[in-house]
């Protein structure tokens, strides 16, 4: 069985994928979204609900105050738009929050 | 079209052999092994019976995005560049993440709050409050170099920026985005043995006092998107 290969650094291009008007098929199209979505342009906006695909790996500094301390990194490949809050919505979310701050 | 039975999907997916993948905050950690891809790449994580690196999921509530333009770090002739975007896993979602990595990592599962050691902790790079999900850190000659520097440990959150400020050396003018990685937090209440490990890192890497988690704030606006986002649909 052949598994697919991701290599861990990626260091130009994250792509974005545009999730918001097709559902994957979960899993078997989640290791395949660069062959089903179409890209999203643009950044991100804040509180936007996103899939992120990235592998884990570790290293620790050999120098420094924090020389031989495991550090993780999430090395990203790629992501998914699921969900953009509107604008209104998200001034309503800060609304309440405020609101609620009062209280 | 988005629908509460999708995000549910998304939110519950394990792993899939199959397809090399797997959710870190759902997966049993006895099926993820660690060993190195290369020279340079350790401990990467994989499914135990494939020797490939695993590629994992989570779903975030995305705070600051830098994957286009990414974000400059130091300056010339040291001048990084990384690409990264941050994200709050969901409530719960985030301690199993970091349950699944202890394990996977081997971390004691029975801290002895009088012996903890660095070594001992777990480090994860965030920005406010959110992990980064970054690509390697980049020269203009593609060379790459990480500065992580987070703790995570029983608990509690420490962001501390020694050797970042290092490294940054007055930079982040040319950043898209101001909210740099030189901040840090603190989540819970540390205990007192916690406290002196604390206190003896870099003093502009900490805070002696405990503040009200920004994480509380953004989950509880997330808490609100998301609860419309299910009335919506």
């Amino acid at each position: 069985m052949h598994s697919p290969s991701f290599p861990t650094y990626i260091g130009c291009i994250v792509p974005i994928y545009d999730g918001r008007k097709r559902q994957l098929k979960v899993p078997n199209e989640l290791a395949k979204i660069p062959d089903l979505l179409p890209r999203y342009l643009g950044n991100i906006p804040e509180f936007t609900l996103a899939l992120v695909a990235y592998t884990v790996s570790t290293y620790s500094p050999t120098s420094g105050a924090r020389k031989d301390q495991v550090t993780v990194n999430l090395n990203i490949h790629f992501g998914v738009v699921l969900y953009e809050p509107s604008l209104q919505s998200a001034d309503e979310a800060s609304d309440e929050e405020e609101k609620d701050a009062g209280n | 079209m988005f629908e509460p039975r999708y995000l549910k999907q998304l939110l519950a997916f394990s792993h899939d052999k199959a397809g090399n993948i797997a959710n870190p905050s759902r997966i049993d950690p006895t099926l993820l092994g660690v060993k190195d891809s290369n020279s340079f790449t350790k401990n990467v994580l994989h499914l135990h019976g494939n020797s490939e690196p695993l590629l994992c999921f989570s779903l975030v509530l995305v705070t600051i995005d830098n994957h286009e333009h990414g974000r400059a770090l130091g300056s010339d002739p040291k001048e990084w560049v990384i690409k990264d975007i941050a994200g709050v896993l969901l409530t719960m979602e985030l301690e199993r993440f970091v349950a699944v990595l202890g394990l996977a990592y081997e971390l004691p599962y029975l801290p002895d709050d009088n012996a903890r050691r660095e070594r001992d902790l777990l480090h994860f790079a965030m920005v406010d409050n959110a992990f980064s999900f970054t690509t390697g850190m980049m020269n203009k000659t593609g060379e790459f170099f990480f500065v992580l520097d987070i703790v995570y440990y029983g608990g509690y959150l420490l962001y501390s920026t020694k050797e970042f400020d290092k490294a940054k050396a007055g930079s982040s003018k040319s950043t898209p985005n101001p909210k740099g990685i030189n901040k840090f937090k603190i989540f819970a209440p540390p205990s007192p043995a916690f406290s002196s490990k604390v206190a003896g890192l870099s003093s502009n890497a900490r805070r002696t006092s405990l503040r009200a988690s920004d994480t509380g704030r953004i989950l509880h606006k997330c808490t609100l998107l998301l609860f419309q986002l299910i009335l919506v649909v």
